[in-house]
């Protein structure tokens, strides 16, 4: 068994072995859509209870690599209690418990002797709301860097530079690095947050309806930023959105009362959806 | 989205509506090729205007319900489906309206329908094809659908049969280029009637399962 999080690079992550899933009907003239290497978050049976309360119950599904996951479902259906159980935020709530294995990497989220600094530098995250620190932007990117104990500076600059670029906003504060965070736009500072969260080089990102709090300008921004960076990261995206889901997600998985009820490609859920549930909630006949 | 689902039952209805229109459209323009009645012949293409603007409308209507609604699952298949079978619908009506033009030319020449074998079984294959089409976009029933698909050969075999047939008798008489031209237009249009109401009982299946079961051999052939 893989150590638990002792250090960012004790994480085995993809080998490059492609998958490749059957094409879905509707879309066979693109091609079977490669899935790449051995799932990075794997679920079995994984249920998490708020004190007697289900949040989830007994969830099982496969996320791969370099791949956007969308998780839907109507308010209350333990979409955002999954995505938070992937880096243990959940274990900021009383009376938590749970039950079955969420594994990140092969290693078990759960088990007590994770690191929990260091899972959460490897599962990054994004909320629905932007939250920069009150600090310069520079060190907002630069906080994780610190954190992962670099002091070096032109290698910070470095970090701070790569890190907004991938997040689509280095042209747009290259020049005012030092001005405060919370003096940019919305759609700047949620962009700031996946810049910040990527600093530490993360495997995973996990996006709690990211957009929901965004003009339809700043969301088709981080919409595209999100299609960038799947060729490098794993994202999971909790989005109320369908269209969003529909858009920016490779495979989408429908939460209802705490239970995956389907997952499936993107395209499947879309446009014929295995279950009869799936299908009333994404035509907006239920939830 | 009961809005939409109102919408989508006004749309199918319609689009159940303009299917009759086509087929009386074809029945009429046969019967008028039948009887040498170019007056006949040529109100279908006479009206063959109304349902090219129904087509127009219907097509708006699912332009207008794409944007609004942005529509998944079956609403997305229903409205695909919609788009699909109006136009194919609307070509049925072009075809019955070329029958109905080529009808003068039926009297001029005098030919008598009845009198050429295969011209009935051409002809009850294709309004039979035609009548379990339309049925199918109302009942979505998928095992009709599949049964209509799997007609597509008899009608070509048909319209085959009829052709060689009067090649066959014209063949000695030097006026008869004119009329095999003639009947080889009429039975061409009865075909593509057919061929036509094959699309549709695929797009049922489509509408039914999602799956596009257009052009399967060629889809599963590698590509070179």
């Amino acid at each position: 068994m893989a150590e638990p999080y002792e250090s960012p690079a004790a994480m085995p992550i993809t080998q490059d072995k492609t998958v490749h899933a059957p094409a879905p009907t509707l879309f066979a003239a693109a091609g079977p859509r490669p899935l790449h290497g051995e799932p990075v978050i794997r679920s079995r049976d994984f249920s998490l209870f708020y004190g007697q309360k289900v949040g989830v119950k007994q969830i099982t599904m496969d996320i791969h690599p370099r791949s956007v996951t969308a998780i839907i479902g109507p308010s209350g259906c333990g979409k955002s209690t999954f995505l938070r159980s992937i880096n243990r935020m959940n274990d900021l709530i009383p009376n938590v418990r749970t039950e079955g294995r969420l594994e990140v990497a092969g290693i078990d989220v759960n088990d007590r002797r994770v690191n929990l600094p260091n899972l959460r530098q490897q599962v990054g995250m994004v909320f629905q709301k932007p939250n920069p620190f009150p600090k310069s932007i520079y060190d907002n990117v630069a906080y994780g860097r610190r954190f992962q104990g670099s002091r070096h500076r032109g290698e910070l600059d470095e970090a701070v530079e790569g890190c907004l670029r991938a997040a689509a906003l280095w042209d747009e504060v290259r020049d005012n690095l030092r001005k405060s965070a919370l003096a940019l736009s919305g759609g700047q500072q949620q962009r700031l947050c996946i810049a910040r969260a990527l600093a530490t080089q993360p495997k995973v990102l996990l996006m709690d309806e990211p957009c929901s709090a965004l003009d339809p300008i700043a969301t088709g921004c981080i919409e595209e930023l999100i299609a960038e960076l799947k060729s490098a990261y794993t994202i999971v995206i909790v989005t109320h959105n369908m269209q969003q889901a529909a858009r920016v997600s490779d495979r989408t998985a429908f939460f209802c009362l705490g239970e995956l009820i389907e997952y499936d490609w993107t395209s499947a859920i879309f446009t014929k959806p295995a279950k009869n549930q799936t299908e009333d909630y994404v035509t907006g006949r239920f939830g | 989205m009961r809005q939409l689902q109102d919408r989508l039952d006004r749309l199918m209805l319609r689009l159940d509506r303009m299917g009759m229109r086509c087929q009386q459209a074809v029945l009429d323009a046969i019967a008028a090729a039948e009887g040498r009645d170019a007056g006949a012949g040529g109100l279908v293409d006479e009206h063959d205007a109304e349902i090219d603007r129904e087509e127009v409308d219907v097509e708006q209507e699912c332009i207008r319900l794409l944007a609004l609604y942005q529509p998944a699952a079956v609403d997305l298949r229903t409205i695909c489906f919609a788009i699909k079978v109006n136009n194919d619908l609307e070509r049925i009506a072009d075809k019955a309206a070329g029958i109905g033009r080529r009808v003068k030319h039926v009297a001029a020449e005098r030919i008598d329908l009845a009198q050429y074998p295969g011209w009935t079984d051409l002809v009850r294959a294709v309004a039979g094809g035609l009548d379990k089409t339309l049925r199918t976009i109302t009942t979505r029933n998928l095992d009709a659908a599949r049964a209509v698909i799997a007609s597509d050969p008899n009608v070509d075999a048909a319209c085959g049969r009829f052709v060689r047939t009067a090649l066959t008798r014209e063949r000695s008489d030097p006026a008869g280029v004119d009329v095999v031209l003639t009947l080889t237009l009429l039975a061409r249009a009865l075909e593509r009637i057919g061929d036509l109401c094959t699309n549709i009982a695929e797009d049922v299946v489509f509408l039914c399962t999602g799956d596009i079961v257009r052009h399967a051999k060629a889809r599963e052939e590698p590509k070179e």
